[in-house]
């Protein structure tokens, strides 16, 4: 079966569109940009839904299933992305927890042991 | 008087505090693309003002600050080594793939095809010596491709150990420059900001090709670790690493399979085992386990080799059992001859228990060696089976007795029912052929795959590491709850995701 462009083919690279610019985002993981990942991420879920009966019809197209393939490799990039940025902040915020042993009894965080600070703030 | 010399000495004291000022922002700005360099700042302290004791305030110049993090260095070094794996990867198992050739214009797919097309082509012509000679020709085809498949390989092999001892030069070279580094520092220079870019810049070269762990030491020299337990380097004395080949030992199952690639610590302890990441690990695994699933090593024989002479022993096999179609030697009333092999590589000689001393196949050397009997001539294929008799006129008539059964039997072997006809029982040999060539394929579709998640995790890497700068711990913490709910909205919503994509790509019935 050959597919010709259709609504649905196209709603299949928006959302790969999506999770590649989610991808890009993620490259500099700020609080920011993780959290414009959101509403990328949730736009390519909507197109998604909105084609499950499209792919019943379109089953076994080369085309269809090459832009899916395409989709879940971006996917499992933008997952690998977000798993290490996420492994680097936890990581980070023990270290951090243990170079600043908690907060003073007035409530002050001591200063950090260490020079060079990292910020999160990006 | 002398507050007028307090005035001029405080004045003196700020505009030296404000040169060095200066100068740290014009070297940093002049080292914004150094590698390796991290910003420093100097921070300006206010000076005591106290006039009855002369003091007369002011502003002076601090510690140069670093805003280097150790941390940060080496999650990028720790990213940077998988980067170094996954390009190797792709590297070699791209020369590894071009040695398979699966578009059908050449290679051993497309001799075996020819091959097997010309064994029908006999069935039908079992008398016809041009057939015959086809057939000569094409088997001589399928050996010579398994021959270049075989070279091919090797010289991937040859290529890969190159590499390995170009690797563990430019370790032990870079090591060697971190001595010097470690060198300057435990002369005195532990506070250069150049010394310090230079540093961080040859470690995470050196992260391209093992892992490494780093640790400062008190008197600011650095400790390099591979795995986090092979010294490389600590204080100024470096321990170098060394490459040597090692063949199979005599009492191996295959004695002679080529060498595995072997890495040893400066102490000669073998090390090997334990790099599986950075260039190293990736080249390692492609001499020591990629390349010997196909060409053999110690404990098998490689499928390439297996493949070459279960193909060549049941043609041989098949033809041997046969009988030629006319008589040679033309004597009445004598046997119709038997067939001769077709095929023939190399043999070895080995000795049982016993003693007894006899001929074995070259299990790892079978596809390299693989060659057509020089002295077969056309009338020596055997095309009948059944039982001949001396009754039997020459040339041999086809029966029901005495049948064109070979060439049939050989045409079998391009679509086989019979666990004879299979490589190991299970598998044709074109199937199994394909399942080589499609192993190497996939391999090489994970590396590049992983290569494109690596380089976008050192570029995050990176980028995170350039987030470093003196911030409030207030900020940081706030900072720190804002990334947790980011960061489980967001994996909340690539599973999500991920799953739809799964079933919708069931629902259109990709396979995996």
């Amino acid at each position: 079966m050959t597919l010709a462009a259709s609504p649905e083919l196209e709603r299949l690279e928006a959302a790969r569109a999506d999770v590649d610019r989610a991808n890009a985002l993620l490259n500099s993981p700020s609080v920011e940009n993780v959290a414009r990942c959101e509403a990328l991420l949730e736009s390519a879920c909507s197109a998604l839904e909105g084609i499950r009966s499209w792919a019943a019809v379109a089953r076994g197209t080369p085309r269809a299933i090459g832009q899916a393939q395409n989709l879940q490799q971006a996917i499992r990039r933008a997952a690998r992305a977000l798993q290490i940025a996420r492994d680097y902040h936890t990581q980070w915020c023990r270290t951090w927890a243990l170079q600043t042993s908690g907060y003073s009894p007035q409530g002050e965080g001591p200063p950090p042991m260490r020079r060079g600070l990292l910020s999160l703030s990006g | 008087m002398a507050n007028l010399l307090s005035s001029l000495m405080s004045s003196a004291s700020a505009l030296n505090a404000y040169q060095q000022a200066l100068a740290v922002v014009q070297n940093n700005v002049a080292n914004a693309s150094t590698p390796g360099y991290a910003k420093e700042t100097l921070p300006l302290e206010a000076m005591p003002l106290d006039l009855a004791l002369g003091s007369s305030g002011g502003v002076r110049a601090g510690t140069v600050t670093s805003a280097r993090d150790e941390y940060a260095e080496q999650a990028v070094r720790r990213q940077t080594v998988g980067l170094g794996a996954a390009q190797q990867n792709v590297n070699s198992l791209t020369a590894v793939q071009s040695q398979f050739d699966v578009t059908g214009t050449s290679g051993i797919a497309t001799a075996l095809n020819n091959l097997f097309q010309t064994f029908s082509a006999w069935g039908q012509a079992p008398t016809d010596a041009t057939v015959r000679q086809n057939v000569i020709d094409q088997a001589t085809a399928v050996a010579s491709s398994f021959q270049q498949a075989a070279a091919g390989l090797a010289s991937v092999a040859q290529d890969t150990e190159g590499q390995l001892q170009q690797t563990v030069n430019q370790v032990n070279g870079l090591v060697g420059q971190l001595q010097n580094y470690n060198h300057a520092i435990l002369q005195g220079d532990r506070n250069d900001p150049n010394l310090d870019a230079q540093i961080n810049a040859t470690l995470e070269q050196l992260s391209q090709y093992a892992d490494i762990t780093v640790t400062q030491q008190s008197d600011g020299s650095v400790t390099v670790l591979m795995n986090g337990e092979t010294p490389l380097l600590v204080g100024d004395q470096t321990y170098a690493l060394s490459y040597a080949l090692q063949g199979p030992a005599s009492t191996d199952p295959y004695p002679g399979a080529p060498p595995s690639a072997h890495i040893l610590a400066s102490d000669g302890r073998d090390v090997t085992s334990e790099i599986t990441t950075g260039q190293l690990g990736a080249l390692l695994n492609v001499h020591n386990q990629v390349l010997p699933s196909y060409l053999g090593d110690a404990t098998h024989a490689g499928d390439l080799n297996t493949m070459a002479q279960q193909f060549a022993d049941r043609v041989n096999q098949l033809l041997t059992t046969g009988y030629v179609t006319d008589q040679s030697d033309g004597s009445p009333g004598s046997l119709p001859q038997s067939g001769v092999p077709l095929f023939q590589y190399a043999t070895t000689t080995a000795t049982a228990s016993d003693g007894t001393v006899s001929t074995v196949p070259d299990s790892t050397r079978v596809a390299q060696s693989l060659t057509v009997n020089p002295n077969i001539t056309p009338d020596q294929l055997a095309a009948i089976t059944g039982t001949p008799t001396s009754s039997d006129t020459q040339p041999v008539t086809l029966t029901q007795e005495v049948s064109n059964g070979v060439p049939l039997a050989l045409s079998n072997l391009a679509k086989p029912t019979d666990p004879q006809d299979m490589v190991n029982g299970i598998t044709s040999f074109s199937g199994f052929y394909g399942e080589m060539a499609a192993r190497v394929g996939s391999a090489l579709n994970d590396a590049t795959s992983q290569l494109q998640v690596q380089q976008s995790t050192v570029a995050q890497a990176q980028n995170l590491r350039q987030q470093i700068s003196g911030v409030s711990l207030d900020e940081e913490a706030m900072v720190m709850i804002q990334f947790q709910r980011a960061y489980e909205a967001t994996s909340r919503l690539v599973t999500v995701l991920d799953q739809l994509t799964q079933d919708t790509l069931n629902i259109l019935g990709a396979t995996a």
